[in-house]
């Protein structure tokens, strides 16, 4: 029997894909990094070695997720909320999957590196990973839940992992300058690494602000309270 | 009156007996730009339409209440020349409706109606009108050929070019793509889009993709009410009521 009580039902199963595999996607995103802690922990170079292995998944995922997009717009022409959802959630694979290729980034510097050498830039490496990793489980929340506000709080955090990034600057910058080749060598890849981790974190209030674009049709720089705009005030 | 207001409606009632089609309705249409009327079946567009040209005045049974000026004229006023009004507000309907007589006669018979009788004049008036209809170069040479023998597009536009000949200043269209095939609504939407610039147009449609990519402004009806009228990109991308928004996005039952 054809059920006429809801002419949208197939778009709106569709529409609940698309969020699903978005979903995915970000548990993808947050597995990468939930090995990149394992194999700082426990020294596993193999698991390491796995995280870049694994991003192919993660980049086909997120073409996917475009195809579907796509087809979407192309056949059910949606309007308002419907076209800013999938508009948004196109745009949030892309920033997802840049937060995924950061974990590659920290692969690749683990497998290069001994763990002896990192010292205590391990601890500040996963603290600020597990930052992110909350981060990035909120926007999803947000998002499912479409709380523009609660996504406004996602950007907030992302505060955080700028002050654990710009505090260690010195620290480094010093270390790169008075220390032999290997050891310099060294914290300029750790300043490197803590810089993708606060730019992952840059790619998480982007997604928070496509949360709040498909919520409420407005578009949002949550960014702009961000470093740049505390820098500028710090140095007046 | 507002510079570029074509027409400006306030709080117009219109009972037809005891049944109230249009509640309270106030808008402004401005010139130039292609305004459409989107909402479900019954909702009252066509009326509401109708009333802009007095076309209701034919039914007997409709009452009408508040005010619509054209040019800051009230239209309903006692001493206006309805068929005047009428060429001034030319209307195109859903179904094309030539005449059955040749393409020239049909393009020219407002104005011969009118008494215009010079030949030189009338084929001024012909071609002017199927060159602004984008319809000339098709049948340029078979003028004299019956109008019922084009397609369905070619009748559509041969109607738009039938009133445009009696230079209205403002064309009103009821669903006038419903029955073409999508080229020849294609053809009939650019058509638009080209007499906007000399023309005020009004145009009801139930085609949200229609509504989207011809007007400038759009307006949404439901049960005798407008509900939300603005820019067509804000309504598309963003509408401000949630009945809007259940509407176009296909929620609405
Ligand atoms: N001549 C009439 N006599 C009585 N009621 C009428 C008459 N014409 C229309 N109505 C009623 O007025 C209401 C509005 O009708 P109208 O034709 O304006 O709707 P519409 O929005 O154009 O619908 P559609 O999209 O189906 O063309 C409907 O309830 C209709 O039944
Ligand atoms: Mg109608």
């Amino acid at each position: 029997m054809v059920d006429f009580s809801n002419p949208r039902a197939s778009f709106d199963q569709e529409l609940e894909h698309l969020g699903h595999m978005l979903n995915e996607l970000s548990q993808e995103a947050i597995g990468a990094y939930e090995q990149i802690k394992i194999a700082l922990q426990e020294n596993k170079k193999d698991v390491a070695l796995d995280v870049v292995r694994h991003d192919d998944t993660i980049n086909e995922m997120t073409e996917e997720i475009n195809d579907l997009a796509i087809l979407l717009i192309a056949r059910q022409t949606p309007v308002a909320s419907d076209l800013r959802r999938v508009i948004a959630t196109l745009r949030m694979s892309s920033h997802l999957e840049r937060v995924a290729d950061y974990a590659v980034n920290l692969a690749e510097y683990i497998l290069l590196n001994e763990e002896k050498d990192l010292g205590t830039y391990r601890d500040k490496i996963i603290g600020m990973i597990d930052h992110l990793v909350i981060m990035v489980e909120e926007v999803m929340k947000s998002y499912d839940l479409q709380d523009a506000k609660m996504a406004r709080n996602v950007a907030e955090m992302d505060r955080t992992l700028d002050d654990m990034y710009t505090s260690s600057l010195t620290e480094l910058f010093e270390i790169t300058r008075s220390e032999t080749t290997h050891v310099a060598v060294l914290a300029t890849q750790t300043i490197l690494i803590l810089k993708y981790l606060e730019r992952a974190g840059d790619h998480v209030t982007n997604i928070a602000e496509e949360v709040a674009y498909y919520v409420k049709g407005k578009t949002y720089e949550f960014n702009k309270s961000s470093v740049k705009a505390r820098y500028l005030k710090d140095n007046q | 009156m507002a510079e570029n207001n074509k027409f400006e409606v306030e709080n117009l009632d219109l009972f037809y007996g005891e049944f109230q089609a249009l509640k309270s309705i106030t808008m402004d249409i401005e010139a130039n730009k292609v305004t459409a009327f989107i909402g479900p079946s019954g909702c009252g567009k066509s009326t509401f339409l109708r009333t802009l040209n007095r076309m209701n005045d034919l039914i007997d049974t409709v009452r009408i209440d508040g005010e619509i000026k054209l040019d800051g004229q009230d239209i309903y006023k006692k001493d206006v020349d309805v068929t005047d009004l009428r060429r001034r507000v030319g209307m195109v309907f859903q179904k094309p409706n030539p005449f059955p007589m040749s393409i020239y006669d049909n393009v020219v018979y407002g104005p011969r109606a009118q008494g215009i009788k010079d030949k030189k004049k009338l084929d001024e008036i012909a071609e002017s009108s199927l060159r602004a209809a984008a319809l000339w170069d098709e049948v340029k040479d078979k003028l004299n050929k019956s109008g019922l023998a084009l397609s369905g597009g070619q009748q559509q536009r041969l109607c738009i070019a039938r009133t445009i000949a009696m230079k209205p200043e403002i064309i009103l269209m009821d669903e006038p793509t419903s029955a073409l095939d999508p080229i020849a609504t294609l053809k009939v939407e650019q058509l638009m889009e080209e007499l906007k610039k000399e023309y005020t147009i009004v145009i009801v449609t139930h085609s949200m993709q229609q509504a989207a990519r011809i007007s400038d402004t759009t307006a949404f009806f439901l049960m005798g009410e407008l509900i939300e009228m603005g820019d067509t990109n804000d309504i598309f991308s963003n509408p401000k009521k949630q009945q809007t928004e259940d509407y176009i996005t296909g929620r609405f039952g």
